[in-house]
């Protein structure tokens, strides 16, 4: 949690000199938070292209009222909702590219010493875009960004409740799938 | 390597493992510029649409200015305005009015006359 609060606050900072500064002060929010944001895009989106049109459209209009993400309480939760809420708008007008289960669209890094894991890496992002993007997207903000039920309520603007229950839905689905791609996660 | 908080819970082995796959999926390298080029675009054609509004605003306080400008000369001038007579002559706007009012008057007369004469060959 320690991590992300960090995060956040470095969030803020730059929603700060957005401010200051208007779209001059958009590159160093860019490089802050572009890579969460192209993730918690392809989770819903599950087509990179998709993901970061979502992600450009985002910022683009952050960049029109750059006072916008200052104002607000929790500036990266706000920066997530916009990316949802183009997603949401992209998904309406039925500019989604693709459903493609597969996952060769996507750009991936593995470190060098990290080789051995990319199947694992692999098995999780091809069982995430099997989820229904309700249950995707919490599981993204739980896991990934550390978020509570409550912030994830927020964010999705549903209750923590129902951000619990799609999570332990995901959970056991998540957990049936990549039991069949990786068995070591049930051996017993 | 992965480490799950409860080995014998494999919903904590499954959150490992999603934990650990968190930076796999990065933005495609053309994005930066992608955004910056948007950016910069959307900012040459608001200004211009801006310089656009304003040239249009300009023009228009200025035609309305030049408009209500001409009008109040008229209205201060228009009794000396000079008028062209069929013969040639001019005069002003006010000898031509207390002019036309003979004409009126003379017209009348006429008509009285035709009307009198029309009277005695009943």
């Amino acid at each position: 949690m320690g991590a992300n609060q960090e995060f956040s606050d470095r969030v803020r900072l730059c929603a700060e000199q957005l401010a200051d500064h208007g779209a001059d002060a958009l590159g160093a929010l860019f490089d802050l938070t572009s890579n969460r944001l192209v993730r918690f895009a392809a989770a819903l989106t599950r087509h990179q292209h998709d993901a970061e049109d979502a992600v450009q459209a985002a910022l683009t209009r952050l960049a029109r009222q750059p006072q916008a993400l200052a104002r607000v309480d929790c500036p990266w939760a706000y920066l997530l909702r916009m990316v949802r809420n183009e997603i949401l708008t992209m998904i309406r007008r039925g500019q989604r590219l693709t459903t493609s289960g597969s996952i060769a669209d996507l750009v991936t890094y593995c470190p060098v010493d990290e080789a051995e894991r990319e199947e694992s890496h692999r098995a999780v992002w091809q069982a995430l875009r099997s989820l229904p993007p309700e249950q995707a997207e919490v599981v993204v903000l739980k896991i990934w960004e550390g978020m509570t039920f409550a912030q994830i309520g927020e964010v999705l603007g549903t209750s923590p409740n129902t951000a619990a229950s799609r999570y332990q839905y995901a959970m056991i689905k998540l957990t049936r799938r990549l039991a069949r791609e990786q068995p070591e996660v049930h051996r017993d | 390597m992965i480490e799950p908080l409860d080995p014998h819970d494999p919903i904590a082995e499954v959150e490992a493992l999603i934990r650990a796959a968190g930076n796999y999926v990065q933005p495609s390298d053309d994005l930066r510029p992608r955004v910056m080029e948007a950016v910069r675009a959307e900012r040459v054609e608001r200004t211009v649409r801006w310089r656009i509004c304003q040239a249009a605003v300009l023009f228009f306080v200025l035609n309305l200015l030049a408009t209500s400008t001409l009008h109040n000369v008229e209205i201060a001038d228009g009794a000396s305005l000079p008028v062209q007579r069929a013969d040639g002559s001019s005069e002003t706007l006010s000898t031509v009015e207390e002019e036309s009012w003979d004409t009126v008057e003379a017209f009348r007369e006429l008509r009285r006359r035709q009307a009198y004469l029309l009277r005695l060959q009943l």
